[in-house]
């Protein structure tokens, strides 16, 4: 199990220069936004729809940065692990909701346990990039047993608050 | 007899219908060793195939009545009745010699208990045979190498309704009245291949390698000489026949004819003249 911290580029300002609305709330974002040198390039997980029809059916409020229509491209790795998305929050949101992020990856924890069950080999990985007051964003990379998802909501809300 | 089956269920308590499967799979669990007949165990792939087609016809007969959790149940039974069936077939090509054939069948068997705990929780206790399928894949079978393949497609639908998989109440991988939702890739396009400790589909592994008298197999350890063009350089990049990507999601499911092909008729007759 491994859960990393690091720094990250400005979300506000890459998505800008895609001329894309910078999203005010919790939002999936493309995995590889750090690298992609265009809108073309963008990539995200095949799970992000999951997450996207979790938090429907949880009545869990999210943003879309992209329209139906222009989503970016679906990368599908086919492993015995989870490929989740990247999640994006705002310390403001984590202020107003601070439960927010633990339920989301409860609800997660809850869906790839049925997936799995106990089985030892499985794994389950995803980012969670927080976007602090002065517009500095920091990563969390989780990759690990799916149980333990849930053991990063804490790490994220110390983050929001240095 | 299938649809006589159906319709006695009229009579029948659903109690009465669940001891009808379980019974057969019982049955079958008995021949689930190296050291039965292979004759006895080809009889009980056959019985399997009726179980599975009977499981079949419930779960038809369920979903045209509407109820979900009996229909996801019967789905249960499928997947159960094929992880057994395939494990079957697993100890006979085994004991043809033919190990390749015979590991597709182990991973069929795996799947199949998997998706049966996914099915039901009635089929939670399907989740210790995939233990004991993990060990005997340990025991029996050569450590393998494992391939991913990964691509990019453009949009997901979802199996069960249709519509895009990120618009939809469905989840993929959660039972919808007796069928599992799945994401269909929309113009799907190569991305990468890679090596992997825990694939999601173990049929896809490296199968052969290159030696320098022909290709060795993973399995079997036998070599099949090169072809005609085909040569092996000493010091050369390491080159390998890999099986990259199976678009079969539920080999569990193919009968038992279909599974061992030629076999099939050779072990049918040997069993009639017996």
């Amino acid at each position: 199990m491994s859960t990393e911290v690091r720094d990250y580029i400005s979300i506000s300002e890459k998505l800008k220069d895609f001329g894309v609305t910078v999203p005010n709330g919790l939002a999936i974002l493309p995995s590889n936004l750090a690298t992609a040198k265009s809108v073309d390039e963008l990539r995200q997980h095949v799970e992000s729809d999951t997450v996207r029809t979790l938090l429907n059916i949880n009545k869990i409020p999210y943003v879309e940065i992209f329209d139906e229509d222009n989503q970016p491209s679906y990368l599908q790795q086919y492993g015995f692990e989870w490929f989740g998305p990247t999640l994006f929050i705002s310390t403001g949101l984590l202020s107003q909701n601070p439960n927010v992020l633990s339920i989301t990856l409860g609800i997660i924890t809850n869906y790839l346990y049925d997936m799995f069950k106990e089985d030892k080999n499985s794994k389950a990985s995803l980012d969670i990039i927080i976007q602090r007051p002065d517009g500095s964003c920091k990563e969390v990379h989780y990759s690990g047993p799916p149980d333990g998802l849930i053991n990063i909501a804490p790490i994220v809300k110390e983050l929001g608050r240095e | 007899m299938n649809d006589t089956l159906v319709e006695q269920s009229g009579k029948m308590t659903f109690e009465q219908v669940i001891d009808f499967f379980n019974t057969g799979i019982k049955q079958a669990e008995t021949f689930l060793f190296l050291t039965r007949s292979s004759q006895l165990q080809l009889e009980q792939c056959l019985a399997l195939d009726l179980l599975l087609y009977n499981a079949t016809c419930f779960k038809h007969e369920e979903i045209h009545r509407g109820e979900e959790n009996n229909a996801n149940f019967f789905l249960g039974f499928e997947c159960a009745i094929g992880a057994v069936r395939s494990e079957l077939m697993m100890w006979i090509l085994l004991k043809r010699d033919m190990p390749n054939e015979a590991w597709d069948q182990l991973v069929a068997a795996q799947m199949g208990c998997l998706d049966a705990s996914r099915a039901h929780r009635g089929f939670a206790h399907c989740d210790q045979r995939r233990g004991v399928l993990e060990q005997l894949e340990d025991k029996i079978f050569p450590k393998q190498v494992f391939v991913s393949a990964g691509f990019v497609s453009d949009r997901l639908d979802c199996s069960i309704c249709g519509k895009r998989y990120s618009q939809c109440e469905h989840l993929r991988g959660k039972p919808y009245m007796g069928q599992f939702c799945e994401v269909i890739h929309r113009n799907p396009r190569g991305d990468h291949a890679a090596f992997v400790e825990a694939p999601e589909d173990k049929r896809c592994r490296v199968v052969s390698f290159k030696t320098k008298d022909g290709y060795q197999d993973k399995l079997s350890w036998e070599t099949t000489p090169y072809n005609e063009g085909e040569f092996y350089k000493e010091g050369d990049k390491f080159e390998a026949k890999i099986h990259l990507l199976s678009l079969d999601r539920y080999p569990y499911l193919a009968s038992t004819e279909k599974v061992l092909g030629t076999e099939f008729s050779a072990l049918k007759s040997k069993s009639e003249l017996g």
